[in-house]
């Protein structure tokens, strides 16, 4: 089924709304119809909204008894064919590893809002980070993928939230909204819209729920009730869910598709925005939240004279190699600026080629301001 | 208001910092300004020190924290000694006179607005909504008739003719202020 237009459940218009409270509308619109969760600053607004709305809304809302259960009851409730997530922060995101590895293997939609905040470990609870970058895509072990969009506005805490529910749906992966304290705290203005664009996943009754002859493919899937004889394990499995750990081939085959049916689709899923790129000699690379520090650092940069141009990722997973690849032709160098110490950076230099890459790191639990930034760009030039 | 704005309110916790941030940002939203604000969080929010900032503009916000306020509330001594030697050259510098003993000589804002709360109105939580008419007021980047609309959604229904009442008085000294 594709994409279809709904109304959009929560007030349209213009509106002041904090980070938080958007993304937690972005799910309802969604349809996010159960919501398992633990609370943990800087997440837990999303959860306060979601124990106030859900049930009037159909859906089903259950504090679980920490982050391990969380995230299993939220794959249990996609099982059963509702849309659903939870939200988290950085060690909220530890203790989901294993079921996100179960989720992945198992190819179970969810989605998991990751609020994140200065770690390692308890870290600066109420601080900003941006450290989770890597452990939302290689946390669990073995290999597989995951989405990742990281939103930069209130607005985008709402349209992304819509977004991870409708690739985690269509491509049958965990989807993490990648967001940061500093988004999830900022209110700000919104311009909610009418309609939503929302994918509910694909069944058709009778198909092999955990394969396809296409290595790329993405299978049906049924739900508990739908009278289909549905088993669901995290060993290996055959097409119709059953136990298959023999067989170095057909293994091989199994961890291949789960991967090349998000990385085949890449032209589709990524996505990002550019400001400034035509002339660009210096390109900062930015997301979330840094990204607007960026903006605004590019924007000075620009009025004392130097060329300077912000390439922003909205999907960090998967990443888009190819776009780097591109920009990286014809400059004179990268910048990369993040809240941790150079996640994004390593792959920023796996695929620049020989253009020069600059880390802009900076982990104290404070937003990276733009004059940081225009400092260093002067100082590449 | 033509250009960029960045406000920052701050006093104790329980002054209602908070509340009035979020009532101005409300307020500019509604007149189709852009507005980003961002509150002090964590342990200082419950009792230490508590800051609301606001950042207004005409267009699209890119960097939406403040970083040199054009107008600073200070409600608190602490408030003051910590942020008025960061704000723009020009700000406008606002304080309560009854808890705030000024450095520097141009900042000539003050009321004893707390007092002004309990002996006007007989009640000393209304304060902050008596500080949100003083900076309408006092700055005309607002609307008043927008913010006393915001003001109505924030407040129950109990006690929305005391926060009229604190909003009319705080528009009246700000206006004076204003044009000081």
């Amino acid at each position: 089924m594709p994409l279809s237009t709904v109304n959009n459940p929560v007030q349209a218009g213009r509106r002041y709304l904090s980070g938080n409270d958007a993304a937690a509308e972005g799910a309802i619109a969604a349809g996010c119809r159960f919501y398992g969760g633990y609370p943990i600053t800087p997440s837990s607004e999303i959860m306060e909204y979601m124990s106030r709305e859900l049930e009037a809304r159909g859906g089903a809302f259950l504090q679980m008894e920490d982050e391990i259960a969380s995230i299993s009851s939220v794959v249990g409730a996609s099982w059963t064919g509702a849309k659903a997530m939870t939200a988290t922060s950085g060690p909220g995101v530890s203790l989901m590893q294993e079921c996100l590895g179960y989720a992945a293997f198992t190819e179970t939609p969810v989605v998991v809002v990751d609020v994140q905040r200065a770690g390692p470990c308890t870290g600066q609870a109420t601080k900003v980070g941006a450290g989770d970058i890597m452990a939302v895509k290689w946390g669990s072990h073995g290999d597989y993928q995951v989405v990742a969009l990281s939103p930069w506005s209130v607005q985008e805490m709402f349209s992304l939230t819509v977004e991870a529910f409708n690739l985690s749906e269509r491509l049958r992966v965990p989807a993490f909204l990648l967001a940061e304290e500093a988004t999830g705290h900022l209110r700000e203005r919104v311009d909610m819209p009418e309609t939503v664009e929302v994918y509910n996943r694909d069944y058709v009754p009778g198909e092999p729920p955990f394969g396809t002859d296409d290595p790329a493919g993405i299978p049906s899937m049924p739900s508990f009730g739908d009278g289909e004889k549905l088993m669901v394990t995290g060993s290996t499995h055959d097409r119709f869910g059953f136990r298959k750990t023999e067989g170095p081939a057909f293994h091989d085959a199994l961890v291949r598709r789960l991967s090349n049916k998000v990385l085949s689709r890449k032209n589709e899923i990524c996505r990002h925005e550019g400001y400034h790129l035509d002339d660009a000699e210096l390109v900062v690379v930015a997301y979330g939240f840094t990204a607007r520090s960026a903006l605004s650092a590019v924007r000075a940069a620009r009025q004392a004279g130097i060329k300077a141009g912000l390439l922003r990722l909205i999907t960090i997973w998967p990443f888009d190699n190819e776009l780097i690849s591109r920009v990286a032709g014809g400059i004179k160098g990268f910048l990369v600026p993040e809240m941790n110490l150079g996640q994004v950076d390593g792959l920023v230099r796996a695929y620049a080629g020989s253009t020069p890459v600059r880390s802009l790191t900076q982990v104290n639990g404070s937003t990276i301001s733009p004059a940081s930034i225009l400092a260093a760009l002067k100082e590449m030039c | 208001m033509s250009e960029r704005k960045e406000i920052r309110i701050a006093g104790l916790g329980g002054q209602g910092v908070v509340l009035a941030g979020a009532l101005l940002g409300e307020a500019a939203v509604k007149q189709d300004l852009y507005a980003a604000g961002s509150n002090s969080y964590g342990a200082q929010a419950r009792g230490g020190g508590a800051r609301a900032d606001l950042v207004l503009d005409v267009k699209e916000i890119d960097f939406p924290h403040v970083e040199k306020p054009d107008l600073l509330v200070a409600m608190s001594q602490g408030a003051y000694d910590t942020y008025a030697p960061g704000v723009a050259e020009g700000a406008m510098v606002l304080f309560d006179s009854g808890l705030v003993t000024p450095s520097a000589p141009h900042d000539r804002f003050g009321a004893d607005v707390t007092a002004l709360s309990l002996n006007e109105l007989g009640n000393r939580q209304v304060a902050n909504v008596i500080w949100v008419g003083l900076i309408v007021g006092a700055t005309g980047w607002w609307d008043a008739e927008v913010a006393a609309q915001a003001m109505a959604e924030f407040v129950p229904e109990r006690f929305l003719e005391l926060n009229k009442k604190a909003l009319a008085l705080g528009l009246d000294m700000g206006r004076a202020w204003g044009e000081a």
